[in-house]
């Protein structure tokens, strides 16, 4: 354990300096803090980095550099994991195989402790900025080791949790990790001396888990292997859920209501206001989406089948009498309109045909419409998934498949379906024009995003989550076309 | 030569009527029965063993055209040729992999529609409306991009690793071709796409 960690240390330390301003830049948020810190780097490099202890003794020194440290030590746990977690770890099957999971557990438990840290000290210097703001002030609770009086079955052995706990002064985020299996809750902070009995199921918050105990160092969220980012994320928003209930629990109080005023324009917006925003924006987003429905029919008549009308009203009426068949003609065109427009409102074909055929049907329109050579892979059929999921895949794909007939001018499109074990992953996949994902500035990129595109798609892919395990992501270079990857865990059915 | 015994599962009365008419008229061939459910026409076909039994894909009654055609295709000792206007391939492929003898538009006459149970009985399979196929116009790019590849000289296998998909999809692929340009063989789809100048075409770099 710890020559791996030393190990891991040395190794993530020759990558820091280089790795330092991109990752920072975008993904945590807090580049301005970066920034400022990063004119420290080179000077304070060989003294204080040289482990991770001293980054922690570091951080207490001075003030202003205990964000750069927090930082350091986001960073520090998502390049760690990058360089440790899958290979490290040596698997002997049998005896050691449970000593190798307890020690993976404790590696990561480690590395979320030490972002949890990072978090709260990030927390704290913030909101030292604003006085009426004190009182939300954070305390983190070193890692510890508990025997607990439950046993576990598989092994008989005694469950010894590890623990750590970040608190304010009404909630606490308390981190356990036991076996493969670390979990997240967010519990009341007059609670925490019993600790055990009040981690209850319903304050859970969320669950990381060994992805395949024969190959330690793979871990899953949601049971979907996870990179260090998503590992990153599950800290950063469980400790979001303890500002959050924080600041909400004092709002009640008259200090609480002065403190919830300041928020506004104070340091802690980024964290705190985003929550709030989120919750007021679902109800802004459902009367939106009908408004834009709406919107969309209006347009959809309005172009294709009005404008179609009079047309064929001109030329009834004009001087050359049109043939019966051409009349035929020109129906059968407004009718496959009416028809397209009908099916994309009510996607009826779904109900009839099934996920896989409409989603061929759907790419050979495409194929129609744009010429490009279309192909469609999939072996096996898709599960029965409830029909609410069928819809929000067929939506993502049609809204896919929608962004590159629009921006990609691809010359080859392929959509492919794998299903294996308990997993579906569908594929999109164009080698057309491509973007830049982390440049806000290409125009491709924001067209793509504008509207309802990619947002749209990812909260389709977050109702999914509502039934099953599931994720998108998007992969995509300025000329290298773009790929869109959808995974969706299912469970067997009970047999 | 054998009568053809028929059953025609149709929900639309004047389209029904007319068939039975139209069909009435051709020597070797006898409507047997007719139906306007699901329910209604499996129960028939159960009783009468129909050869052909033609079908339409939306019945009332029935949850969806997938499960119509499938208990209509396990009728022991008869073919299926749907009848319908539903003229999107994919749905038409979808039908054709559930093992239906053919499948025939509504735009068809009577005499047509007995042309093709003709063809089934002789062992064509599956007979599909012209107007679907419509031979070399209607390939797709994707199609066409097989046949370049096979004038080539590329086996499944390899057509399947150029073009990144899975060999079942490009045998579908092919079967589709075969079925579209009326041919029967593989050697027969290499020989027609060499013939057509697919082979000469300007190839991928």
């Amino acid at each position: 354990m710890k020559q791996m960690l030393d190990y891991a240390i040395d190794e993530f330390l020759k990558q820091l300096i280089e790795v330092l301003p991109p990752i920072a830049s975008d993904k945590l948020g807090i580049t301005q803090r970066v920034e400022r810190a990063q004119a420290n780097v080179n000077k304070t490099s060989s003294e204080s980095l040289g482990r991770f202890a001293q980054l922690q003794e570091y951080s207490t020194i001075d003030f202003g550099r205990r964000a750069q440290a927090a930082i350091y030590q986001s960073l520090w746990l998502r390049e760690l994991a990058y360089k440790m977690l899958p290979t490290a770890v040596e698997n002997n099957h049998g005896e050691t195989a449970g000593y190798d999971v307890q020690e993976t557990t404790a590696a990561l438990m480690t590395l979320l402790y030490a972002t949890l840290k990072g978090l709260v000290i990030e927390f704290n210097e913030l909101t030292s900025d604003v006085g009426a703001l004190s009182g939300l002030r954070m305390s983190t609770t070193d890692l510890t080791e508990v025997k607990e009086d439950e046993v576990d079955e598989s092994s008989s052995q005694p469950v010894r949790y590890l623990r750590c706990r970040a608190s304010s002064t009404l909630w606490s985020l308390t981190i356990r990790g036991w076996n493969g299996r670390i979990e997240f809750f967010l519990l009341p902070a007059t609670e925490i001396m019993r600790l055990s009995k009040s981690e209850t199921p319903s304050r859970l918050k969320n669950v990381v888990q060994l992805h395949d105990r024969s190959a330690p160092g793979v871990w899953a969220i949601d049971s979907l292997p996870a990179d260090p980012d998503e590992l990153y994320y599950v800290v950063r928003n469980a400790f979001r859920h303890l500002v959050f209930n924080t600041v909400q629990g004092l709002k009640d109080d008259m200090v609480g209501s002065v403190m919830f005023e300041n928020l506004e324009g104070a340091a802690l917006r980024e964290t705190v206001r985003e929550l709030l925003m989120a919750e007021q924006n679902m109800a802004q987003k459902i009367v939106s989406q009908q408004e834009e429905i709406q919107n969309r029919i209006a347009r959809d008549l309005h172009d294709a089948v009005i404008a179609d009308i009079m047309a064929l009203k001109r030329q009834l009426s004009g001087d050359r009498k049109l043939a019966a068949s051409e009349m035929i003609e020109e129906l059968d065109k407004v009718s496959a309109k009416l028809r397209d427009i009908c099916h994309d409102l009510a996607p009826r074909d779904l109900i009839d045909w099934g996920l896989k055929t409409v989603i061929a049907d759907l790419l050979q329109r495409v194929e129609e419409r744009t010429g490009a050579d279309c192909i469609f892979d999939c072996e096996g059929d898709l599960p029965d998934f409830p029909y609410p999921v069928q819809l929000h895949i067929y939506r993502i794909v049609q809204e896919v498949l929608n962004n590159v007939e629009k921006y990609a001018d691809a010359t080859r499109i392929t959509v492919n379906i794998k299903i294996f074990d308990n997993l579906v992953r569908l594929t999109v996949r164009d080698n057309g024009r491509g973007f830049c994902l982390d440049d806000s500035t290409d125009s491709t990129r924001k067209a793509r995003e504008g509207g309802t595109g990619m947002t749209g798609i990812k909260e389709r892919a977050e109702m999914i989550r509502c039934f099953y395990p599931a994720r998108i992501k998007f992969e995509s270079e300025p000329g290298s076309g773009t790929t869109s990857v959808l995974e969706i865990r299912f469970r067997e059915p009970i047999r | 030569m054998d009568r053809i015994g028929v059953l025609i599962v149709e929900d639309h009365q004047v389209t029904l009527d007319g068939l039975t008419t139209g069909l009435g008229r051709e020597m070797d061939i006898d409507v047997v029965g007719t139906a306007t459910t699901s329910d209604q026409g499996l129960e028939l076909a159960r009783d009468l063993k129909p050869t052909i039994i033609l079908l339409d894909l939306h019945l009332p009654g029935s949850t969806g055209p997938r499960s119509t055609v499938k208990s209509f295709c396990s009728v022991d000792g008869s073919h299926v040729i749907v009848f319908s206007a539903e003229n999107r391939m994919a749905f038409i492929q979808t039908i054709l992999s559930m093992g239906v003898a053919g499948y025939l538009l509504k735009s068809e006459n009577a005499a047509k529609v007995a042309d093709a149970m003709r063809q089934v009985l002789s062992g064509k399979k599956p007979v599909v409306s012209l107007e679907l196929l419509g031979g070399e116009t209607k390939l797709t790019r994707s199609e066409q991009e097989v046949l370049r590849l096979l004038a080539r000289g590329m086996k499944y296998q390899e057509i399947a690793e150029h073009r990144q998909a899975s060999p079942a999809t490009v045998r579908k692929q092919c079967e589709l071709l075969l079925l579209k340009l009326g041919l029967e063989s593989r050697e027969q789809l290499i020989a027609w796409a060499v013939q057509s100048g697919y082979g000469n075409l300007e190839l991928d770099p």
